[in-house]
């Protein structure tokens, strides 16, 4: 204060920009920086949050949380039935895994509704939807959320205990991850369609698809996860919503595998073709990388990490680092999308095993991919350099590396994919 | 802003020599530069600190139009002399101003603090070696006496005895009796009323006008309501649904700022002045009787156009383009114009005179004006 009277003022205003114009208008300096008040202007919320702020408790339990969460090293390990390797779905106990927070079925909306009747049917306990219907109304089934069980999946985000399975290990934390198969696009169980032609894919994903997957992962061993997720994020996806490169990578990895099993030729080529004709086939894969990333971040005391993000159609929930398996709801947004013309129901509400957990991962990961990469194999580390050959430290993944990078000759040198990537707008799988 | 959280805040400024501004009091001139509400006035040599965000702007136009100049403006927070926060800040800027070279005269503004805090203020005051106006708003001139100190009757006289003192010339006694042409323009709003109309309705974007008009009320012996009442002024219960006689409300104000910026910000309950007052003072029952008028405070910061929610034709003239004379002179402008609702007002052009027409005088003058009818006398202590 000793000076304020001396020097001249620059300001910073915070909130209403006019206040900011006004001052400029007077031939002040005035930096704005837009603000509102926190927690919606609740008092006591917005309090809790300040005190918890740079909180050297918090700060420190968040390092913990994400150097777990960094260190983690996601590898596909396995295929295998849910009953076989999720303890909670073993001896012959009646229950399917859903998205989101937990939820009431009379609550549920109705694809996800749909998509548990599917499974019902699937699994044999009933023999058509209206008699799964009764039974899951009766109770007979039990319902809980993918989470409480280290599980996603896209959508509904269904799992039924004869369903295979992704299993991923975090080789560095030795925890595990499950994600259910991706089934394709159009009529399809996780967005709640349950007839003979889903039903029929669906058995075929178990009997004849996850034996071929599982003996070729016998061939190749575990498939590291994270640098072929890093080299489609390269390519232009960004293993959520594009899969494209992620998946032709991992076919990459499958295919020449597959022929050396004793799989059949014939169902061989049947489960190739099935992989090759699917963008969406690494999706689940990525979530369940995420999932296991995510979970070894998971129960580290006053951390205030976001450890899963999920909707059940209904709700939205959030689990953090610090308060283990408690979820924290709100009602998720309401679809702003494009419907089918002559659309009458009401729309359910977001649902997305996708946002779940694989969103906030998927994009954390991605933005962290770069120094995890670097540490994984040298032949991996090679392919994430600098293109241009300036042999400088900073990844490729840096987008303004080009311009910054000294040796750069030419900003044109994008990759046509990663130009393209702003312009495609894929519908949600 | 709790209470309890401003202290914090102020005795945290305190610790490490900063100056915490607020709230509540969102004027300011720092070095020329207006930091919230504030009014284009002149450069010069007096120092202000109040606790009073548009008494503070309403003195500096007042000394800028009687020809001063302002050095620094500084408000404190409405709070600020109250027993629980101890007048930190404007201890800390009348100290400040008492160092600073380019100001000569320091001007406090406040509603009348705690004895004890007063009595340091003005200690503390009395030191600074520089002419010291004091208006503690409704306060007797007598207790501020000290070296070097004028009590101000008005905020008006304030800015008088401090561009008098600033230049020189002879202190004036007291300014408060309203222009001729104020007068005049009383006579037309009381010709223009019905006989039976008596009663004065002010609506205040600014609780220190608020204040003053009932303080002027009190002066002149009219009894008044308001929802931000000064000492021996009845409050206006919420939802009371309906009030006799004078009544003054403040639309800055708790009642009418939750949920929604003040109304200097957003001024669509201002404009819907007259539905407010009809619903808070049963006016719609005795419409005859009621005359809605509205201050109407602006500056920088404030909205630019008192019509400007209303008609978006006329608020869209763009405020960013203030280099221009014209927008600098409607920053400037004050005005306390009378005003209908209805039809009529809503033609009306914005005023951009820099005129100031002190809406407590002229409350009380209509006031006076219509003591006389059938009706007034219940609320006339004389």
């Amino acid at each position: 204060m000793t000076t304020l009277f001396k020097d001249s003022l620059s300001v910073i205003n915070i909130g209403l920009a006019g206040f900011g114009e006004d001052i400029v208008a007077a031939g002040g300096a005035c930096v704005a920086l837009e603000w509102q008040p926190p927690a919606q202007g609740d008092r006591d919320a917005a309090w809790a949050l300040a005190t918890i702020f740079n909180h050297p408790r918090v700060e420190a339990a968040n390092a913990t949380a994400f150097g777990r969460f960094a260190a983690a090293q996601p590898v596909l390990v396995d295929v295998a039935p849910a009953r076989d390797v999720v303890p909670g779905m073993s001896g012959g106990r009646r229950i399917i895994l859903h998205a989101g927070p937990p939820i009431a079925w009379d609550a549920m909306c109705g694809p996800m509704q749909g998509a548990i009747l599917g499974a019902a049917v699937l699994e044999g306990w009933a023999d058509s939807v209206d008699a799964a219907s009764r039974l899951v109304g009766a109770g007979k089934i039990d319902l809980e959320p993918c989470h409480h069980h280290g599980a996603v999946g896209p959508m509904a985000g269904i799992v039924s205990p004869s369903m295979p399975l992704w299993v991923v290990e975090n080789k560095a934390h030795g925890n595990r991850a499950y994600s259910n198969f991706n089934e394709g696009l159009g009529k399809v169980l996780r967005f709640g369609a349950n007839g003979a032609e889903v039903i029929d894919r669906l058995r075929w994903l178990a009997s004849d698809l996850a034996p071929a997957l599982r003996a070729t992962l016998e061939r190749t061993g575990g498939i590291e996860l994270m640098p072929l997720m890093a080299q489609a994020l390269n390519m232009g996806d960004e293993v959520h919503n594009r899969n494209a490169a992620a998946t032709a990578l991992l076919f990459k990895r499958l295919a020449p595998a597959m022929f050396e099993t004793s799989v059949p030729r014939d169902a061989a080529a049947k489960a190739l073709a099935f992989i090759a004709g699917n963008d969406h086939f690494f999706l689940n894969l990525s979530m369940a990388a995420c999932k296991a990333m995510l979970d070894a971040a998971a129960d580290v005391p006053g951390s205030s990490m976001v450890t899963a993000m999920a909707r059940n159609g209904v709700n939205f929930g959030v689990r953090l680092a610090g308060t283990g398996d408690q979820w924290f709801e709100a009602p998720a947004n309401p679809i702003d999308g494009l419907y089918f013309p002559a659309t009458r129901w009401p729309t359910p509400r977001r649902i997305s095993a996708t946002r779940r957990s694989p969103r906030p991962p998927a994009s954390a990961a991605s933005r962290w991919l770069p120094p995890l990469q670097s540490s994984s194999s040298s032949a991996e580390r090679q392919s994430t350099r600098c293109t241009t050959a300036c042999g400088c430290a900073r990844s490729r993944w840096a987008r303004s590396h080009r311009s910054r990078c000294p040796r750069s000759t030419s900003r044109r040198r994008r990759p046509a994919s990663t130009r393209a990537r702003s312009s495609i707008a894929a519908s949600c799988p | 802003v709790t209470v309890a959280d401003e202290r914090a805040i102020k005795d945290y400024g305190l610790e490490r020599n900063l100056l915490v501004m607020g709230p509540d009091c969102g004027t300011a001139i720092v070095n020329g530069i207006p930091l919230g509400f504030a009014n284009v006035v002149r450069r010069g040599h007096i120092g202000l600190v109040a606790a009073s965000g548009t008494g503070l702007q309403e003195v500096t136009c007042r000394i800028h139009n009687e020809g001063g100049g302002v050095s620094q403006a500084i408000g404190t927070g409405g709070r600020d002399l109250k027993d629980a926060i101890g007048g930190i800040t404007m201890l800390q800027a009348l100290g400040a101003l008492a160092t600073d070279p380019a100001t000569r005269v320091i001007v406090l503004i406040s509603k009348p603090p705690a004895a004890d805090i007063a009595q340091k203020i003005l200690a503390l005051a009395a030191e600074a070696e520089k002419p010291v106006v004091v208006h503690f708003l409704g306060a007797p001139p007598e207790s501020v006496r000290g070296r070097g100190l004028t009590a101000a009757t008005s905020l008006q006289h304030a800015g008088d005895v401090a561009v008098a003192l600033a230049t020189g010339s002879a202190v004036p006694a007291s300014s408060g009796a309203p222009t001729a042409i104020q007068l005049t323009t009383v006579a037309q709003m009381a010709a223009g009323m019905a006989a039976s109309q008596y009663a004065v309705r002010g609506l205040f974007t600014g609780g220190t006008f608020c204040y003053e008009a009932q303080l002027a009320f009190r002066a002149h012996g009219f009894a008044c309501r308001s929802n931000a009442p000064a000492a021996g002024v009845a409050p206006l219960e919420p939802h009371d649904g309906h009030a006799e006689g004078h009544v003054f409300i403040d639309m800055g104000d708790d009642d009418y700022t939750r949920g929604r910026p003040h109304p200097m910000i957003d001024p669509a309950l201002r404009n819907a002045g007259g539905a407010v007052t009809r619903r808070r003072s049963g006016h719609r029952r005795d419409s005859r009787r009621c005359r809605p008028r509205l201050r109407l405070a602006s500056g920088s910061g404030a909205t630019s156009c008192r019509g400007a929610v209303r008609s978006p034709a006329r608020g869209a003239r763009p405020r960013s383009s203030a280099g221009g004379r014209r927008a600098r002179l409607r920053h400037r402008r004050r005005s306390a114009r009378p005003r209908r609702t209805g039809a009529k007002a809503r033609s009306r052009r914005c005023d951009r005179r820099g005129k100031q027409r002190p809406a407590a005088l002229i409350c009380a003058a209509l006031a006076r004006k219509l003591a006389a009818r059938p009706g007034a006398v219940r609320f006339s202590a004389r």
